[in-house]
């Protein structure tokens, strides 16, 4: 925190150094991206109306924004369920992409066997740039919790590439 | 961070839409802020003098335009006695007039007799 800066000062700082960071973690949560976006955007609605700073504003942030992403899950119709996108994106290089593609397919499929927790906690850690100690603050767990998701997940991970 | 970790790492991401950041601070900054600062804000100060001209001046105009608009006075007559008339009529000739043994004379046939009965009123 810099000496002096508001609260909404904060925040809007937050938010750009972690924007990428924000969408990918609502993204795997509702797995559609116009929900992750509403669900980043109800966040802010209410974080830019608190009265008083959290003592750990970027856990907070991201809390609050997991607990958006629930709220669109569980508000969504169906339909909305058949088709659902990946927090992944083809590459720009057309030759690059192919070849990622596989992978990428295969990590995609890899990653929906694992359970919601270590799921979450492998994004968090690998696409959202978060520390254990982060995660554990946004999920209210203790620090070796996450840290046992993490690892749990990411072996299963690599069981499941190596098999498939 | 082992060769898996920096593999899946190295996996591009969907990016959110350019429009994320101003629906982000538009919510920041709702439309009914300004008017909020403006209902927030403390009324101009009116010196007490200008605004007790004012109260008269509106005063007198307000009694000059209903002085000017004022229909003439009407002509006031005074309240009529309240009076109750009743007119009783009944038949000349000194017959019962409800006699239903004989269903076809007419009960007032023949020459009407009327009385006028005035009774004041409270």
């Amino acid at each position: 925190m810099r000496p002096g800066e508001k609260l909404s000062g904060r925040l809007e700082r937050i938010y750009r150094e972690n924007r990428q960071s924000l969408f990918t973690y609502a993204l795997s949560i509702t797995r559609c991206r116009e929900m992750a976006e509403d669900a980043v955007q109800d966040a802010f609605c209410r974080l830019f109306r608190l009265d008083g700073a959290p003592r750990r504003l970027k856990p907070y942030v991201f809390r609050a924004v997991r607990n958006a992403a629930l709220n669109q899950v569980r508000g969504r119709t169906s339909s909305a369920e058949l088709s659902p996108e990946s927090i992944f994106a083809n590459g720009a290089d057309p030759q690059a992409a192919a070849v990622a593609s596989e992978f990428r397919e295969r990590v995609e499929a890899a990653l929906a066997r694992l359970s919601e927790d270590e799921r979450e906690v492998l994004v968090g850690r690998l696409y959202a740039d978060l520390t254990f100690r982060e995660i554990a603050a946004i999920r209210e767990v203790p620090l070796a919790t996450a840290a046992t998701w993490y690892r749990r997940g990411l072996e299963k991970l690599r069981a499941y590439l190596r098999d498939a | 961070m082992d060769e898996l970790e920096s593999r899946l790492r190295s996996l591009p991401l969907r990016r959110p839409s350019p429009g994320l950041d101003d629906r982000v601070f538009g919510s920041a900054r709702p439309a009914g802020a300004g008017a909020e600062r403006q209902a927030g804000r403390s009324p101009a100060r009116v010196p007490l003098w200008s605004a007790a001209a004012a109260a008269i001046l509106m005063g007198l105009l307000g009694y000059g335009l209903r002085w000017l608009t004022a229909p003439a006075a009407a002509e006031r007559r005074p309240a009529l006695p309240i009076v109750t008339t009743e007119i009783i009529v009944r038949p000349a000739a000194d017959a019962m007039p409800f006699d239903f043994t004989r269903p076809s004379d007419p009960w007032l046939e023949g020459p009407l007799q009327a009385e006028l009965v005035h009774v004041k009123g409270a």
